[in-house]
């Protein structure tokens, strides 16, 4: 089983669209897959999936203790389902630690090929670290500046936080702090610096920081492309992620914006399926044959 | 960060380990595009990753990587034509791929500089490796020896990647 998530930090880029996309894609592939709702501030996936009222939503898993597999409802396309979002709860996107490590041992535990989580936009804990235990990291931008700017700091976050889950896996988290504080006279100017630091001290640490930068590998997606001009930028947001943040990745691919889109949504039936095959359908197709074949490799 | 050899090079340029000269120098070409601008469409100049030191130490490893890379291309160059029945002529101090291939194309730096419409001078420092006495802009340097190695019979990517990666490598010395 394989956990898929898509992220990016910006509000509005497409995240669930392309979450949806890549779940419909691998259903239709005959693959048997999970979509889970974790935008836990502003669910929108059950109406992706033309599903009008979910009988059940991720609200029974957070407050009732209902299993996560429970909570799987079947959707009009074979071998996708879903777990709705918390649409019927306030402050919803607050959830504790203990709550968000039962989401993961849950999530881990799914019956299916495939688990693709859609998450919510923003850095918060919760959303970095859904998107650091997915085995394939999606990131969804649009060509400007603003979307650009917010992943940027996703980005950041998602070293940040994967460098203090290490500090606090290896025991290293109160050293590491204090080093910190102290660091003029550790002669470290910077995080890069602190983290070789580190390295010299603890083995374990070098180690699982090696582990959690190999297992980091960002799919970029750029959505809402409206001349071809632009997706030089998408290539210029991978290299700089790079380049600045040390995160390896490639443009898995770039959707064309489509005035007429938000006529699918609230239908019976997925967004980017239906039919006539449509030109969204496409985009996700060779989205997912992109992201498929660096999994192959 | 490790030394750039040639593995750190390729991952500089974002290229695999099979790529050619030819994709190596289009992958350059594109981060030159990006990073040569402070193109705020495309970075967050709030952010201290981005600041102004920091694009410039990027656009100098590109470059560094680039000369390095070419550079290794360049251990088997591509042999000057030889014409059927050319004399054979004493060497010239200091022969020059460039020298060479105008010698065995029968022309003099003046009939060059006729048909390229560049100046004799820049001519014979391109030819001498002369960096010192060419136009300063790498563009200007690139369209000149283009002109010149194509007037002489040589296929200008034989040759111009790798004397551009040394006449950049030289330029950002230079400064």
């Amino acid at each position: 089983m394989r956990i898929w998530a898509v992220g990016g930090g910006k509000g509005g880029t497409g995240k669930s669209l392309v979450a949806n996309g890549l779940a419909l894609g691998l259903a239709e592939r005959g693959s048997d897959v999970v979509l889970v709702d974790a935008d836990f501030g502003g669910p929108n996936q059950h109406t992706y999936c033309g599903l009008r009222k979910p009988p059940t939503s991720l609200t029974q898993f957070f407050e009732e203790r209902v299993p996560l597999e429970d909570l799987i409802l079947d959707t009009a396309t074979p071998g996708l389902r879903l777990v709705p979002g918390n649409f019927n709860a306030a402050s919803t996107d607050n959830i504790t630690w203990a709550q968000k490590q039962k989401f993961f041992r849950h999530l881990n535990q799914l019956p299916c090929d495939h688990v693709v989580l859609d998450l919510g936009a923003g850095t918060t804990y919760d959303t970095l670290d859904t998107f650091l235990l997915a085995e394939v990291q999606v990131g969804v931008i649009v060509p400007d500046a603003l979307a650009i700017e917010n992943f940027y700091l996703f980005l950041k976050n998602l070293k940040q936080r994967q460098l203090a889950n290490v500090l606090s896996w290896t025991g290293l988290r109160e050293r590491g702090r204090k080093i910190w504080k102290t660091r003029a006279e550790h002669g470290i100017a910077n995080v890069r610096e602190f983290t070789q630091h580190l390295r010299g001290l603890s083995e374990e640490f070098s180690k699982a920081m090696d582990r959690e930068r190999d297992r980091l590998y960002l799919h970029l997606v750029l959505n809402q492309v409206r001349e071809y001009s632009q997706v030089e930028l998408g290539l210029a947001v991978k290299s700089a992620a790079a380049k600045y943040f040390h995160i390896d990745g490639n443009l898995a691919g770039y959707i064309r914006y489509d005035k007429d889109l938000w006529q699918r949504f609230g239908q019976e039936h997925p967004a980017a399926g239906g039919e006539p095959p449509y030109i969204l359908h496409h985009a996700m197709e060779s989205l997912l044959d992109s992201i498929l074949k660096r999994g192959a490799d | 960060m490790g030394p750039l050899d040639e593995a750190r090079s390729r991952r500089t340029l974002e290229v695999g380990p099979d790529a050619t000269l030819d994709e190596i120098t289009r992958s350059y070409q594109l981060l030159k595009r990006i990073y040569a601008k402070d193109l705020a469409v495309f970075t967050a100049p709030a952010m201290d990753e981005f600041a102004v030191d920091a694009r410039r130490e990027v656009l100098e490893e590109i470059e560094a990587a680039y000369a390095l890379l070419c550079g290794k291309a360049e251990a088997q160059p591509a042999s000057p034509p030889v014409r059927p029945g050319e004399p054979d002529r004493p060497p010239a101090a200091p022969r020059t791929v460039l020298g060479q291939a105008r010698e065995a194309a029968g022309m003099t730096l003046d009939q060059v500089a006729a048909e390229t419409h560049v100046r004799p001078e820049y001519l014979a420092a391109l030819e001498q490796e002369d960096f010192q006495g060419l136009p300063l802009a790498p563009v200007n340097v690139r369209g000149y020896l283009t002109a010149f190695v194509q007037t002489v019979g040589v296929p200008a990517e034989a040759v111009v990647p790798g004397y551009m990666a040394r006449f950049v490598r030289w330029h950002s010395q230079r400064r």
